[in-house]
């Protein structure tokens, strides 16, 4: 079980802060995007983030994914990539540990097993970022809670989707 | 006293007073005070303020962004205008005022305090904090990378560009994601493998502990200013607590 969660070896803790890079200039790329098509929803956005989030823990399980997602939310900090910035830091902490029990209670071979794990991901990391969307931006709870809901909704599946095919490529190419 | 004199964990304890106050505070008022303090104290301690002129546009963008959610999903105050199902409320514009000060100054904050000292500096606090060396290099390792990364990302772009991939508008970006993205991952895993084997070769993580070129002392100037601003949030924070007792 143990081998399942947590992974120390260098290559994991090299490999969280790279894939943290690339999660970094990702997330600015869909970002930009979001901007100009969703500024409020930032569906591509949260996508983005479930995504990485998940696949970090996937490649290089624990503290890989936590290290990851510091990074990122130290970037968007340092950045002001988004006034919610501050609020990634325990967002990407808590949906990445979620997203790693989750997924080692299964054999995560199942597009199932990638849409449960992300559930728990969205769901607790938009729960933060909601905390941030009522306290930074001061919006109402119910708007803060419906667009975070939607958000979660929207990662949960194209994430799921997108996780399940790109850690399956990663595998057959043999580069973990 | 210049800002590179003071220790990592001094900078820390006045990142953390500044994030404090950015969510405790909710007027106007405070929350402009606290963000002239903290410009204030920057100028005094680098006598300039250069390295944060990049961040006007970020912040007139960013301002932008919460204005336009406070019109669109403000619901208090009195109705001042009515255009369809957009309904403009009095108090839009003041709750847009202080959300664009707390991002101001959690950004301001955060700015300073990762611009104010080097990934070494970073990487030794860490260690201080009883971190092992194997994670707190990680600080150092990051920021080494960022522009490398960031150079490796726009030569695919490029590469795709030449091969015909359409990146003019927002639609044509949007689905240039997957093409230059996938590639990019792939190298970063790769960089990865790669940069993991040379440092395992160079002795990382043989050892328990490793020596550094410089070590961090904390000083008695430290001790006083990490006290005092500890005293202020205790204070702050006990008056806040007290009257809900």
């Amino acid at each position: 079980m143990k081998e399942k969660l947590v992974r120390t070896d260098t290559k994991a803790l090299v490999g969280a802060v790279i894939i943290g890079i690339v999660f970094v200039i990702m997330e600015q790329v869909t970002g930009r995007i979001d901007a100009v098509l969703d500024p409020t929803l930032l569906l591509l956005n949260g996508t983005c983030w479930a995504f990485f989030t998940g696949l970090i823990v996937l490649m290089y399980k624990q503290p890989a994914g936590i290290i990851a997602g510091l990074v990122e939310a130290i970037v968007a900090m340092a950045t002001a990539y988004s006034p919610l910035a501050f609020f990634f830091l325990f967002a990407n902490t808590i949906g990445s540990i979620v997203y790693s029990l989750i997924a080692m209670k299964f054999s995560m071979e199942k597009l199932s097993h990638h849409i449960l794990a992300q559930i728990g991901c969205t769901v607790t990391g938009n729960l933060c970022v909601m905390a941030g969307l009522i306290y930074v931006i001061h919006l109402d709870w119910k708007i803060a809670l419906l667009s975070s809901c939607i958000t979660a909704l929207v990662g949960t599946i194209v994430a799921g989707i997108l996780t399940k095919s790109v850690y399956g490529s990663l595998r057959k190419s043999a580069l973990l | 006293m210049g800002l590179s004199k003071l220790d990592p964990r001094t900078k820390l304890v006045w990142y953390a007073l500044m994030i404090y106050f950015s969510l405790s505070c909710q007027t106007t008022v405070q929350l402009g005070s606290v963000l002239l303090v903290c410009i204030m104290a920057s100028f005094i301690l680098t006598r300039s303020l250069k390295q944060y002129k990049s961040m006007i546009m970020i912040l007139v963008l960013l301002g932008l962004q919460i204005l336009i959610v406070q019109l669109i999903f403000c619901r208090e105050g009195v109705l001042i205008y009515q255009w369809g199902i957009l309904k403009i409320y009095s108090e839009a514009i003041p709750l847009a005022i202080t959300g664009i000060l707390k991002a101001s100054l959690i950004f301001f904050a955060s700015m300073q305090f990762f611009t104010s000292a080097s990934p070494q500096e970073f990487t030794l606090m860490l260690m201080k904090f009883k971190v092992p060396y194997r994670y707190a290099m990680l600080a150092g390792l990051s920021v080494r990378f960022f522009p490398l990364m960031k150079a490796e990302y726009i030569s695919i772009m490029d590469s795709q560009r030449t091969r015909g991939l359409k990146m003019e508008s927002v639609w044509d970006n949007l689905k240039s994601i997957i093409p230059t993205f996938l590639p990019f991952l792939y190298r970063a895993v790769r960089r990865s493998t790669e940069t993991a084997l040379a440092m395992e070769l160079r002795g990382y993580g043989r050892s328990r502990t490793r020596t550094f070129s410089s070590a961090l002392a904390i000083k008695q100037y430290d001790i006083a200013l990490i006290t005092a601003m500890l005293l202020v949030m205790i204070i702050s924070l006990t008056s806040k607590v007290l009257p809900l007792i």
